[in-house]
């Protein structure tokens, strides 16, 4: 039987599809071999039913041609992306530059056009999973080819053509999801080594290198072994970094949610709010800015996509702060290296294999989350949806969807969150029923946690506000609190390379936090890519808007205060350890 | 009828004379110069070696007294000398004959140059295709130790040298200074981008020298015989002698030192090489594979650098290789690109995607597919890997493809018609 296939054209300027007609000598051949059912530049009809394989270029600019993308990769087997425009949005993207007012009148002037723009214009893999990508403006006639000559005799395997050149690791579907957060896709790579840079000078961790030499330079691990076995803290700065697109995280925690829907089994998910930083960048809506509003809509949108409750993982971080600030109040100085970061962990426990005594295992908010949900509901399946790329290792989650993936999953399944009803939407409760316990369930935490615990601290001691609120600079920062019989030194470090300074003193701090990702977890590698300074003052402002109201130190000593209150009633969570 | 000025290989062929045995070295003056330059001091030998004009023997002919004078300036005590002796160029042998005939005068030059420039560190980074010479260094550096000629107080005075030989891993980018640093250090063998001067950031981020093994050769003559003297041999832009490595199609072939200025390629081809082997000169590689392709016509050419320079040509490293009638410049061409895709390093795009897209404009010459356009477009791009390749792979190794354009117009348009004049390439006739 012919292969269908389908030749698609949304925003470009034809040019790939004209490099396809111009190819007269093989032209007959082609449509021999394989049953041509739409060519937008050479027939009119689009009724074309079930496709094997589909050619789409050029860029998505208006909502229509989400709609169309949609339409064709729900009814589509494979999909090629051909030309500049389809593989990373082409000239279109200028207008993100100039405005997308603007840049309507310098194009059209003041002709009205039918459609609905975006303000931005996108690539197709921003929307859609995409199978192959041929670059080029035009492509080369050969490469397109070659493909459809590959196509007409077999179904070619996934990145046939080039290697997939790091090993994969174990065979086991979900184990290997587990095993290595970070695919990448060697068709797409320009060589720029910015994620090199990032992971040698940036963090000093050296999991990727440049290999081979010339033509055939790529992005590799050391002897090509997957991201596991070498010193990869899955921070996904790398992917951060990537203008292209060649560095991905890896496909598979969509469909593991999805299927869950499908088997009927019970799935809740967890949203950290600190997806708000750079969802908007990601997600079409009318009101971007209103962060509280767009949290309520994510909870509808979760709720219709098939998750039975939605919570709040920073209810989950309050309470591991409580538990450690009393570990730390019985016995003071035993533990001193803490963090949230799971990548942070990794780093300690595969590049400062001197310093793992030191780390603090014990009150994880991942175990703490687990514990708390499946005592009230049974068990479960968690979707976590997080902007970290390194939670994706986390075992207490069945599925960790990056702030990238659950765009992509409410635009695939087809959720207008403007439509929303969001009145009466609120997270739902761990497992106290107290209304006074409700603050807990509501705050999120954007201070790093060596300094939450040193602030929670004074509160269960001091109950009174000695000290204000703390940012986040470059570098290392060390910060003194003294108060009555109180005494803390605490190190946040956000520059790894800075780190060893204070582990080679490590006795003269209390508290000290690692963060891998640049920017903390406004950059986490499941956000959208950015490494703009102004990009990242954009996400701190809203992410702190977000936050107002809910870290002022009366809430905290508030806090406090009922958690002592409440001990009895909130059960000690088991203890996992998530760490090799 | 020219003849030959030996200098540096004047102990070439000489009965009874072991190049490996420090007697026979110091039996024949050796080791004199090391002895007046540290009579006269560092300042005496620096100055010297500018006023002798002695310029770089790798290629680039960088000034070697300037190159000195800028190390020897820096306060930094880890100052590192480092001979290049990774003669990856093709055709070139000269640096291979200068150590197999006197090993001692390369080590003596550089013990001069590390007094001079106070240092106390050198490398000497063998080539990988050469392992059968670190032997002969260990065998030469564990003789002068002995003597006290090298390692801890050398002739008694408060200077220290510790020679150590490094062997590359074969890479061609491994000749380019900063790429050859890299290698040292035990990095890949990748150019850096030069945001300082080897000579104040180099190995370590140390202030670092790099000089040709024939440069350093030339220091004790200089050293001995005064640098107005030296500059007095050859040409007022290109002094002292020049060792050229001749081979193709040519009789004999070898290693011969020439005074620059005294005789045309013509002269070197005919008198030193015996003539053509074959028919007539088709063409003439000059300077390596990234160096210039030239017609039969232009052997007028005088041997110096300025002649040259005014020609728009480079010697190079002294690579002559000559082609007659059998070599197709074309499928020459091909094969030379073929060689810098292969060895170029990939790090930056102008020199890894341009020498990939000439390598196939190449290809559809050779085989009668091409059009002008494509060969106007190839021009393109070897432009821009002139401008904007980092290291010295990228920038010259386009200049075979642009100077067969520019001088085997006529062959190259047969080629576009699909006629190959040698019968080389595979098209039409009996080779398809």
């Amino acid at each position: 039987m012919k292969l269908k296939v389908g030749i698609f054209g949304l925003t470009s300027c034809a040019g790939d599809q004209l490099t396809i007609l111009n190819c007269e000598e093989e032209l007959l051949e082609i449509f021999e071999a394989l049953d041509i059912k739409v060519f937008s530049m050479a027939s009119s009809g689009h009724d074309f039913g079930m496709l094997d394989i589909a050619f789409v270029e050029g860029a998505v600019v208006t909502e229509e041609d989400i709609e169309v993308l949609h339409n064709i990769r729900k009814n589509s087997r494979r999909v090629v992306a051909i030309g500049t425009c389809a593989a990373s949005g082409g000239v279109a993207t200028g207008k993100e530059i100039m405005g997308a007012k603007e840049a309507y009148q310098t194009v059209y002037g003041s002709t009205m056009i039918n459609t609905t723009p975006l303000n931005k214009s996108y690539p197709l893999d921003y929307f859609i999973e995409v199978d192959y990508t041929i670059r080029g403006c035009p492509v080369r006639e050969s490469e397109v080819m070659y493909y459809f000559k590959k196509f007409a005799t077999m179904d070619p395997q996934k990145n046939e053509v080039l290697p997939y050149p790091i090993d994969r690791g174990v065979k086991d579907d979900e184990t290997e999801l587990k095993d290595q957060v970070i695919s990448y896709h060697p068709e797409k790579c320009i060589s720029c080594r910015r994620c090199v840079n990032v992971c040698s000078e940036g963090l000093g961790v050296d999991a990727i290198s440049m290999v081979d030499r010339g033509y055939d330079e790529k992005v590799s691990t050391p002897f090509t072994k997957n991201f596991a076995a070498t010193t990869c803290i899955s921070c996904g700065q790398c992917i951060q970094s990537c203008y292209c697109g060649a560095l991905k995280e890896r496909e598979g925690n969509l469909e593991l949610f999805e299927k869950a829907i499908e088997e009927g089994r019970r799935v809740v998910a967890l949203i950290d709010p600190m997806i708000l930083a750079s969802l908007n960048e990601n997600l079409y809506t009318d009101e971007p800015e209103n962060t509280h509003a767009l949290m309520r809509k994510m909870i509808v949108a979760l709720k219709q996509l098939g998750a039975q409750k939605v919570f709040n993982y920073a209810a989950a971080q309050h309470i591991s702060l409580f538990r450690t600030v009393q570990d730390s109040l019985e016995n003071p100085g035993q533990r001193k290296i803490l963090s949230w970061c799971p990548s942070a962990n990794f780093w300690i426990t595969k590049l400062k294999k001197d310093f793992v005594p030191n780390l603090d295992l014990g009150h994880r908010p991942p175990g703490i989350a687990r514990d708390l949900i499946e005592r009230r509901y049974g068990p479960v399946h968690i979707a976590m949806i997080t902007p970290c790329t390194s939670m994706k290792k986390v075992s207490e989650f069945d599925a960790v969807i990056s702030t990238k993936e659950i765009s992509r999953l409410i635009q695939k399944n087809r959720i207008n969150i403007d439509l929303c009803d969001i009145e009466d939407v609120a997270f739902d409760k761990f497992v106290i029923t107290e209304p006074l316990i409700d603050v807990l369930a509501d705050t999120p935490a954007i201070d790093g946690m060596g300094d939450e615990v040193a602030n929670y601290t004074m509160a269960f001691k001091a109950k009174q506000n000695v000290f204000h609120r703390f940012t986040l600079p470059d570098g290392a920062i060390v910060r003194t609190l003294d108060y009555k019989d109180v005494h803390f030194k605490i190190a946040t470090i956000t520059d790894l390379t800075k780190a060893d300074e204070v582990l080679d003193n490590i006795n003269s701090y209390d508290f000290i936090e690692f963060i891998p990702c640049l920017a903390g977890c406004l950059t986490g590698g499941g956000q959208y890519p950015t490494l703009d300074p102004r990009v990242v003052a954009q996400r701190k402002e809203r992410m702190e808007a977000y936050n107002q109201g809910s870290l002022e130190w009366s809430n905290r000593i508030l806090k406090a205060r009922l958690y002592k209150e409440l001990q009895g009633m909130i059960p000690k969570a088991c203890e996992k350890e998530e760490v090799e | 009828m020219v003849e030959e000025r030996l200098i540096l290989l004047r102990n070439k062929n000489r009965k009874g004379y072991d190049p490996c045995t420090l007697e026979d070295y110091l039996g024949r003056g050796g080791y004199d110069a090391l002895k007046k330059a540290v009579e006269k001091g560092p300042r005496w030998v620096i100055n010297e070696i500018s006023k002798s004009r002695l310029r770089g023997r790798g290629g680039a002919g960088f000034h070697a007294g300037f190159k000195w004078e800028s190390v020897a300036m820096q306060t930094n005590k880890d100052k590192v000398l480092i001979a290049n002796f990774d003669e990856g160029e093709e055709g070139t042998f000269k640096d291979r004959t200068i150590v197999e005939t006197d090993p001692f005068m390369l080590i003596e030059g550089m013990t001069i140059a590390a007094y001079a420039m106070g240092i106390n560190k050198a490398f000497i980074y063998n080539r990988g295709e050469y392992p059968f010479l670190p032997p002969v260094f260990e065998k030469c550096i564990s003789q002068a130790k002995e003597k006290g000629l090298l390692g801890r107080s050398i002739l008694d005075l408060d200077f220290d040298l510790d020679i150590e030989v490094v062997r590359g891993a074969g890479a061609y980018v491994c000749g380019e200074s900063s790429a050859l640093l890299q290698s040292i250090e035990g990095l890949p063998g990748r150019a850096r981008i030069k945001t300082k001067r080897t000579a104040v950031s180099g190995l370590f981020d140390r202030p670092t020298c790099v000089n040709n093994v024939e440069t350093l050769a030339n220091v004790p003559y200089i050293v001995m015989e005064g640098g107005s003297n030296y500059s007095s041999i050859g040409t007022r832009q290109s002094t002292g002698t020049r060792i050229v490595s001749l081979s193709g199609h040519v009789k004999r072939p070898g290693a011969y030192e020439i005074e620059m200025g005294k005789c045309s390629l013509k002269d070197i081809i005919e008198d030193l090489g015996g003539g053509v082997d074959g028919k007539r000169i088709s063409s003439v590689l000059l300077g390596g594979a990234s160096g210039s392709l030239i017609t039969g016509s232009g052997l007028d050419l005088n041997y110096t650098m300025e002649d040259a320079e005014s020609r728009d040509l480079t010697l190079g490293s002294g690579v002559v290789v000559v082609f007659n009638e059998t070599t197709c410049p074309v499928d020459l061409v091909h094969n030379l690109l073929g060689f810098f895709a292969f060895e170029s390093c990939g790090k930056c795009t102008p020199c890894r995607t341009g020498t990939h897209h000439l390598v196939r404009i190449l290809e559809n010459i050779r085989t009668g597919v091409s059009s002008d356009a494509e060969m106007e477009r190839g021009m393109e791009i070897s432009r821009v890997m002139d401008g904007a390749s980092i290291c010295g792979l990228g920038k010259t190794a386009s200049t075979p493809y642009q100077t067969l354009v520019a001088n085997f117009k006529d062959i190259v348009d047969q080629h576009i018609r699909g006629d190959c004049p040698s019968n080389v390439c595979p098209m039409g006739g009996e080779n398809r």
